[in-house]
């Protein structure tokens, strides 16, 4: 009995200290939660240069500014590196608007598309108003090059002297 | 006979202070996962911890007025399919607590470094944050995941 009781003793013991030890430690918890976002890359297109004709004469030639000539207008493309994009002529307008609601037509236009800011290896293509250039992508650094050009009529003899203008829009999607 | 009786009679005393001597515990819950939403290239967004239904929500359960300490893994980015990366920021205020789980009673921290709070006489807290995504203007469109981790320990 008395090495029964012994045991007993050593058990309440044993719990009490194993209570103790509980109470003490340190309790530790972690949690992960997933960091999200969707993500859509940005575009932009910019006025590169002008499509600027040479003065012409009244009665005389109209003048042509191909695509691939040094005064062709340009647009400036600038998006994820390559990225996949569609370019679409808005607006090509058919007239010039000048002095006293006089105009001079503009017509055949063409373009160059390219990755890098050059257009002298490029054959013009032909694109008119409302037309849409598929299947073409941004460099691998997010820049592309779009240049136009178009043909001047001739003015006429009686051609209201001055400047003529107007605006060409073009626009720039991914796809 | 006697002692075996002795020794059940002890057990049924010593089984309900055995009951209520059980170790405390601490849990780290999340009620919400962090979203940003949608982002566009180029264009910062900012989420502070109680302005957004997306910020993170995690709920710490422990013992009443136990001093707890919070340890942050904040990650500077998160990935997309496509290898690109959305650079993530944390500032001084990304991360607030409350015990009513309120946007009021909030009380804001920075979680870059550790933080030390009282847990409230019913042992919960709520810890939600939020921060700052940068997406470059090259990044390619689509869907960006990481993970963020809260250790949570008793002081």
């Amino acid at each position: 009995m008395k090495g029964f009781t012994s045991k007993l003793a050593l058990t309440a013991a044993a719990i009490a200290v194993s209570g103790a030890v509980a109470n003490a430690q340190t309790l530790t918890s972690v949690a992960t939660v997933s960091v999200s976002a969707t993500v859509t890359a940005s575009l932009a297109a910019t006025n590169g240069g002008n499509l600027n004709f040479p003065a012409v004469i009244q009665g005389g030639s109209g003048s042509t500014i191909l695509a691939s000539a040094s005064g062709a207008g340009k647009v400036n493309i600038v998006g994820a590196n390559n990225q996949g994009i569609t370019i679409t002529a808005t607006t090509l307008p058919s007239t010039l608007a000048g002095p006293s609601s006089s105009s001079i037509g503009i017509s055949g236009y063409g373009y160059c598309y390219s990755q890098n800011n050059t257009n002298t290896a490029c054959s013009p293509t032909a694109i008119a108003s409302g037309n849409t250039i598929s299947g073409q992508a941004l460099s691998g650094t997010g820049n592309g090059y779009l240049w136009i050009g178009a043909v001047l009529a001739a003015p006429a003899s009686n051609q209201t002297v001055g400047s003529y203008t107007a605006n060409m829009t073009i626009t720039v999607t991914a796809p | 006979m006697r002692p075996r009786f002795l020794l059940f009679a002890l057990l049924l005393i010593a089984a309900p202070a055995l009951r209520g001597q059980s170790p405390p515990s601490l849990r780290v819950n999340v009620l919400r996962q962090l979203e940003f939403g949608s982002l566009i290239g180029g264009v910062d967004a900012t989420m502070a911890p109680a302005d957004s239904k997306a910020t993170a929500l995690f709920e710490i359960i422990g013992p009443a007025g136990a001093t707890v300490q919070l340890v942050f893994t904040l990650p500077d980015q998160i990935s997309g399919e496509g290898g690109g990366k959305v650079a993530l920021s944390f500032g001084p205020q990304s991360a607030a607590y409350s015990v009513n789980e309120s946007s009021v009673d909030n009380i804001p921290f920075d979680p870059r470094a550790p933080f030390s709070l009282k847990l409230p006489p019913n042992g919960r807290v709520v810890v939600m944050i939020g921060g700052m995504a940068r997406p470059s203007r090259q990044l390619i469109s689509g869907r960006y995941s990481g993970n963020l981790s809260l250790a949570v320990t008793t002081q």
